[in-house]
C-alpha cells in the first residue's frame, strides 16, 4: 500500500511541475508533432498563417481517409487473438473489439454493461449494477444446483493481461476491477475456448480490457459526473501526462452508487417478500431465524451498489525495443448479488477490499508480466465464515521468434493463488468455508506457432500444458486454426480448440459445516483434490467479409462440447440417538450430519449456433451494428434430482433405519433383554451414489436460444453525438435447487411420514423462466464549451422492469445526466 | 444472417407489444421523443459540414495567394463569389475580416446565377448548385476567374479547382489548363499538392 501511495504523489507532483514547461514547448512545436487534441487548439489566426502544405498537413490529421475510416470503425486492430496487431478481418479466432469512442458514446455506466455492445455475449444485471457476463452461454452447469452455478466461472478477464478472475469460487467479481470504463483503451473480446493463448479458464472465451496509453505531452484532465433517477450517482476522473519521449503516467479514480429499485427482500420458505423491518430476526417454519442481526448486517437494504477505485499507470520507454509498465490499483465495493450455494434469501451483500501491482517489460522480443493481488472479501456478508483474505500471484514470459514467415512464441508461466479464513475465523473450531490458508499452484509451458503459405494461407498451431498441485495432474489445451484469404476483402477460418478451467479454492479444499438447525443438523462441505478440470472442445468456423468501403459482414459456426464439470453433491446423512431419552419419553435422536462433496458430474453440455455481426460505417458521423446469435444449447446425462431430493431419500432412509432400530432396542429394554446403559448411543447412516442414479438427455434452457442487439452512433455535427442501442436476449429458466421449508423441515422428525418415491423425481425441482426482455439505451451528449460536454444518458430508456436473472433485483430504467470536463 | 437480423426486429415488436399495457404511456410519451428527436436531426444537419467549411474556406485562400492574377486585376477588392447559399460564406467572411491578397481587400458576394459574376475573382460552386457549372464557364469565358467546384468529375467539366473528398479528408483535384485558359497563373506548389487532373 506503501508502494502505491509513492507512486501517486510522484504522478502528481510531476504533473505539477511539468504543466509550465509544457506551454513553452507547444508554441515551438512543429505542426506535424501536434497531436489531434493540439491541432484543435489551433485559432483561425494560427492555420491563416500557416504555409498551404502545413494547413493541408493539419487538414489530413484532423480528419481520417476512406482506409482509415474503414479501419476506425470495422477494421479495427485486435492483439487478443494471436498475441500480436492485426485488423480484425485477418484475426484468425472469432473476436470484437470495442474501441474507447465506442465505450464512450455508448453511455454505458459499468465494464459488463458495455459487453452488451459484443456479438455472442449474454449479459444479465442481476441487481442494479451488479452483473453476470456469459460467452456463448454454457449458463447453469449443472442445473437444479446453487446459485453459484447460475454464474458464468468459464471465460477469463484481463486488464492488460492481468487475470481478474477470481479463483476462490470462479467467475468474475466485475465490482472488484479497480478501473472503470474511463481508463479503458479498448475491450477485445473473444469467443471460443483460448486456454492455449492465455492459460486456464479462458474455456468460453477471454476478454481483454486494455487501459489508456498516454500520448500527450499537455497535462490532461478529465472529470465525469453523472446524477440520476433512483439516487444514481457515478463519477470519475483521470490526470495524464507524457514528461517526456520516455515517461508518462496516468493517474484515476472512480466512484459508483447505485440503489435497488425494491426495498424488500424474498425469502424461500414463505415465497413471498418481507420488508428490512420485518426480516430482523424473522423466523422461519422450522424454527430457524434468518439472521438476528439482518439489520446490521444489511445495513442500507437500499443499496445496490457503492464502490471505488483508484488506479495509477506509469510507463517508461528506454528506447524502441525495451518499454517498461507499471500500474498499480486499489478498490473498495459493497453490492448486493446473488448467495451462492441455497440460502434462505436469495441476495446478500458482498464485500471487497483489494489493491493489486503489475508489471510489464517488454525488451527484444521477450515479454514479461508478473502482478499481485490481496485484499479481503466478505463474500456473503450475511454469513459467517466466508470472509477471506485472497492472494494471487502471476508471472509470465514469452518470447517472440521469427523466421520469415513463421513466428513461434514459446513461453512459461507460474501462477499462486493462497485464500485464507483465519483472520476472521477460529480454524480449530472450523466456523470457516476453509478454515486456514489453502494454495493452488500451476506451472505452464506453452508454443504459439504461426506461419503464412502462398501469402493467403495462414496455418496457426498453439499448445501449453499446465501442471496443477491439485489435481496432481498436467493438462494440455490447443488450439489450431486455418484462414485462408479468399481476396483482400473475404476471409475464411477454421479453428479447433480445446481448453480447461483451472481448479478452485472452494471445489479442492472446502472444509464448511452449514448449520442447517444449529446445534443440531450440521451438514458438512468436503472439497476434493482429484477432480478433473472441466474441459471444453469447439470446432468453429467463420467468414468475415469487407462489402464495399462501408460495410463488414463477420459470421461464425460453432459447435462445442464440455466435460467434467463440477458440482457439490450430498452422499450421506447420520442421525445420530441416544436410547436412554426414550425411558424419559424425549426424542432419542440428539442430532444429525450431513455430507457431501465436490465431484465431476456425468453431464455433458453440447451448443451449437451461429454469430452474425454486420457493421455499416455510412461516414465518419453515421455507424451503426447489429447482431445476434441463434443457439441450441443441450445436456446430455443430466440428473433428474436435485440436492433437496438427495436430502430427502437420505433422511427417509436414515431415519426409518433410525426408527427401525430404537424401537427394536426400545423393545429389547422393555422386555429386560438390554440393557439400557449397554450401548446407548447409536448413529444410523444412509448413503446415495450419483453415479448410480438416472440421468436424462435435456435441453438447456438456462441458455437463451436467441440474444443479440444493435447500436447507431450519429454525429449530426461537431458539437452533438447521438448514441442509441438496443440489447435483446429470449425467454430462459432458471432451474434451481427448491429450498423452502419442507427440505429442512423432515430432517430432524424419525417419525414424521416422508415419501418413498422422492427419489429421482426431481420434486423440489425449481423453475423460475425469465422473460424475453429488449433494453434500448440512448445518450445524446452536447460539446457547450471547449471539449467540455453536457449528455442526457438513458440506461434502460422505456423502464423495462423485468428480473434478468431468476429471484435477483428487477432492473428499471436509470435516467442520468452528465458532465464531462476535459482540461 | 439476414434472418437473425429481421429475428431481432421481429422480437423487438413483439415484446414491447406485450408490454404495453403499462408501458402504454410511456410509448406514447417515447413516440413524441421520437419525432422530437427526428425534427432535431433535421435540423442540426444543416450546420453538420462546418468543420469541413472551415478548411475549404482556408484552402480557397491559398488558392488565392498560390495564383497570380494580371497585374490590371490587382487593384479593388478581391471578390468570391459563392452561387447559392453554403456554409462556406460565413467562414469566407471571417477569414476577409482576417487577411487580404496582396493589397485587396477580400470580399464576399452571394450570387444567385453566373449572370452575377461581374468582377469576381474567383467563384465557388456548391456541390448542391453544381448544375450551374455549365453557365458559369460560359460566363466566365475570357475573363480572369478561378472557376472551384465541389463534385466529382467537375474538374474535367470546366473548374479550374475541384474538392473532391478521401473518407472525411478534403483534397483538391486541380486542371491547370483550365486555370491558365483564363488567363492565370498557376504556382507549381499548387499543383503538386493538388490532384493534378487533365482534360
Amino acid at each position: 500500500m506503501k508502494l502505491i501511495k509513492y507512486i501517486w504523489v510522484t504522478c502528481l507532483l510531476l504533473s505539477l511541475v511539468n504543466a509550465p514547461l509544457y506551454a513553452q514547448e507547444m508554441q515551438k512545436k512543429p505542426i506535424a508533432e501536434m497531436s489531434k487534441t493540439e491541432l484543435l487548439d489551433l485559432t483561425y489566426d494560427d492555420l491563416l498563417a500557416l504555409p498551404f502544405e502545413e494547413l493541408m498537413v493539419v487538414a489530413d490529421k484532423m480528419e481520417m481517409s476512406a482506409e482509415e475510416l474503414l479501419d476506425f470503425f470495422l477494421n479495427k486492430d485486435v492483439t487478443s487473438a494471436s498475441k500480436r496487431a492485426e485488423k480484425s478481418l485477418n484475426s484468425p479466432l472469432s473476436s470484437t473489439v470495442l474501441s474507447r469512442q465506442e465505450i464512450e458514446n455508448s453511455g454505458a455506466t459499468s465494464i459488463p454493461e458495455v459487453l452488451r455492445l459484443v456479438p455472442g455475449v449474454i449479459v444479465r444485471e442481476k441487481t442494479p449494477g451488479n452483473y453476470d457476463v456469459h460467452i456463448r452461454g454454457n449458463d447453469n452447469l449443472p442445473p437444479k444446483g446453487m446459485f453459484v452455478y447460475s454464474e458464468n466461472a468459464i471465460t477469463l478477464v484481463m486488464i492488460d493481461g492481468r487475470p481478474v478472475y477470481n479463483y476462490a469460487f470462479g467467475g468474475t467479481f466485475w465490482e472488484t476491477l479497480p478501473i472503470e470504463l474511463n481508463d479503458i483503451e479498448r475491450i477485445e473480446v473473444i469467443r471460443g475456448p483460448s486456454s492455449a493463448l492465455y492459460g486456464p479458464n479462458a474455456v468460453s472465451g477471454a476478454i481483454s480490457i486494455f487501459t489508456k496509453k498516454v500520448d500527450e505531452k499537455e497535462l490532461h484532465v478529465n472529470a465525469q459526473a453523472q446524477l440520476g433517477t433512483n439516487n444514481a450517482k457515478l463519477a470519475n476522473a483521470s490526470v495524464s501526462q507524457a514528461i517526456t519521449n520516455k515517461f508518462n503516467y496516468r493517474v484515476s479514480g472512480n466512484y459508483t452508487y447505485l440503489e435497488r429499485f425494491e426495498d424488500d427482500f424474498y425469502v424461500f420458505d414463505y415465497n413471498k417478500k418481507f420488508s428490512a423491518t420485518d426480516m430482523e430476526g424473522l423466523t422461519l417454519p422450522t424454527g430457524e431465524v434468518v439472521e438476528p442481526d439482518f439489520n446490521q448486517k444489511f445495513e442500507n437494504p437500499d443499496l445496490a451498489t457503492s464502490k471505488y477505485g483508484a488506479n495509477a499507470f506509469l510507463n517508461y520507454k528506454l528506447n524502441k525495443d525495451v518499454n517498461i509498465d507499471l500500474s498499480t490499483g486499489i478498490q473498495h465495493s459493497e453490492i448486493v448479488q446473488n448467495t451462492l450455494g441455497n440460502n434462505e434469501i436469495p441476495i446478500i451483500p458482498r464485500t471487497s477490499n483489494t489493491a493489486s501491482i503489475d508489471l510489464r517489460a517488454t525488451a527484444y522480443g521477450f515479454q514479461f508480466q508478473t502482478n499481485y493481488m490481496t485484499g479481503d472479501q466478505d463474500v456473503q456478508k450475511l454469513y459467517p465464515g466466508w470472509h477471506i483474505k485472497p492472494q494471487v500471484f502471476n508471472a509470465v514470459l514469452e518470447y517472440e521468434y521469427t523466421l520469415d514467415k513463421l513466428v513461434l512464441r514459446p513461453g512459461v508461466s507460474y501462477q499462486n493463488t493462497v485464500y485464507d479464513d483465519s483472520e476472521w475465523g477460529n480454524a480449530e473450531l472450523r466456523d470457516g468455508f476453509l478454515n486456514g490458508p489453502k494454495k493452488i499452484y500451476s506451472m505452464a509451458g506453452f508454443l504459439r506457432a504461426d506461419y503464412k503459405m502462398f501469402d493467403k494461407l495462414r496455418l496457426i498451431g498453439a499448445i501449453r500444458a499446465d501442471k496443477y498441485n491439485n489435481p496432481d495432474d498436467i493438462y494440455t489445451s490447443y488450439q489450431f486454426i486455418t484462414s485462408y484469404d479468399i481476396n483482400k476483402n473475404n476471409v475464411i477460418r477454421a479453428v479447433y480448440s480445446r481448453a480447461n478451467r483451472g481448479p478452485f479454492i472452494s471445489d479442492t479444499y472446502a472444509d464448511y459445516d452449514w448449520p442447517l438447525v444449529p446445534g443440531y443438523f450440521n451438514l458438512h462441505y468436503e472439497g476434493n483434490k482429484e477432480l478433473k478440470l472441466p474441459t471444453m472442445d469447439m470446432v468453429e468456423l467463420g467468414y468475415r467479409s469487407k462489402i464495399g468501403k462501408n460495410v463488414m459482414v463477420d459470421v461464425e459456426g460453432f459447435y462445442s462440447q464440455m466435460d467434467n464439470i463440477i458440482f457439490w453433491t450430498p452422499d450421506r446423512i447420520t442421525i445420530h440417538t441416544d436410547i436412554r431419552n426414550v425411558l424419559v419419553n424425549q426424542n432419542p435422536v440428539t442430532g444429525v450430519s450431513g455430507h457431501g462433496q465436490y465431484q465431476n458430474c456425468d453431464i455433458t453440455s453440447y451448443q451449437t449456433g451461429i454469430t452474425a455481426n454486420v457493421s455499416v460505417v455510412l461516414s465518419k458521423n453515421l455507424n451503426f451494428k447489429v447482431f445476434g446469435t441463434y443457439q441450441q444449447s443441450r445436456l446430455t446425462d443430466a440428473y433428474p434430482r436435485t440436492i433437496w431430493d438427495d436430502f430427502n431419500y437420505l433422511q427417509y432412509t436414515a431415519g426409518a433405519a433410525a426408527k427401525a432400530g430404537v424401537t427394536s432396542d426400545a423393545m429389547k429394554i422393555m422386555g429386560g433383554d438390554l440393557s439400557p446403559l449397554a450401548n446407548p448411543l447409536k448413529d444410523y447412516t444412509a448413503t446415495i451414489d450419483f453415479r448410480k442414479e438416472k440421468t436424462e438427455d435435456v435441453d438447456n434452457e438456462s441458455t437463451p436460444s436467441f440474444y443479440g442487439g444493435a447500436s447507431v452512433d450519429y454525429k449530426p455535427c461537431e458539437k452533438w453525438n447521438v448514441n442509441s442501442s438496443l440489447y435483446y436476449y429470449s425467454d430462459q429458466t432458471l432451474i434451481h435447487n427448491k429450498i423452502d421449508q419442507i427440505g429442512i423441515a423432515n430432517v430432524p422428525l424419525v417419525n414424521g411420514s416422508y415419501d418413498p418415491t422422492y427419489k429421482n423425481n426431481g420434486k423440489y425441482t425449481d423453475m423460475y423462466t425469465i422473460d424475453p426482455k429488449v433494453i434500448v439505451n440512448l445518450k445524446v451528449s452536447y460539446n457547450f464549451y471547449k471539449k467540455h460536454v453536457i449528455f442526457f444518458n438513458a440506461r434502460n430508456l422505456f423502464n423495462s422492469d423485468s428480473r434478468e436473472m431468476g429471484y435477483m433485483d428487477k432492473v428499471n430504467g436509470l435516467y442520468l445526466i452528465g458532465l464531462n470536463i476535459n482540461l | 444472417m439476414f434472418e437473425s437480423f429481421f429475428l431481432v426486429i421481429l422480437k423487438c415488436v413483439k415484446i414491447i407489444n406485450q408490454e404495453q399495457t403499462n408501458l402504454l404511456l410511456i410509448k406514447t410519451k417515447s413516440m413524441k421523443k421520437h419525432l422530437l428527436f427526428l425534427g432535431f436531426m433535421l435540423f442540426v444537419t444543416h450546420y453538420g459540414l462546418a468543420q469541413n467549411e472551415k478548411f475549404k474556406a482556408l484552402f480557397m485562400y491559398n488558392f488565392a495567394k498560390n495564383i497570380n492574377w494580371p497585374s490590371s486585376q490587382n487593384n479593388g477588392e478581391f471578390v468570391i463569389a459563392v452561387v447559392g447559399s453554403s456554409p462556406i460564406i460565413d467562414e469566407l467572411k471571417i477569414i476577409s475580416t482576417k487577411q487580404k491578397i496582396g493589397s485587396q481587400t477580400i470580399v464576399v458576394k452571394q450570387i444567385k446565377s453566373a449572370e452575377e459574376l461581374n468582377e469576381a475573382k474567383i467563384v465557388y460552386i456548391p456541390t448542391s448548385q453544381s448544375q450551374a457549372l455549365k453557365d458559369v464557364v460560359e460566363h466566365s469565358t475570357g475573363k480572369n476567374i478561378l472557376i472551384v467546384t465541389d463534385k466529382d468529375g467537375l474538374a474535367k467539366e470546366g473548374a479550374g479547382i475541384n474538392y473532391v473528398k478521401d473518407g472525411e479528408r478534403i483534397k483538391y483535384e486541380i486542371n491547370k489548363a483550365n486555370i491558365e485558359k483564363r488567363g492565370l497563373i498557376v504556382n507549381s506548389a499548387l499543383v503538386s499538392l493538388g490532384i493534378p487532373v487533365n482534360q
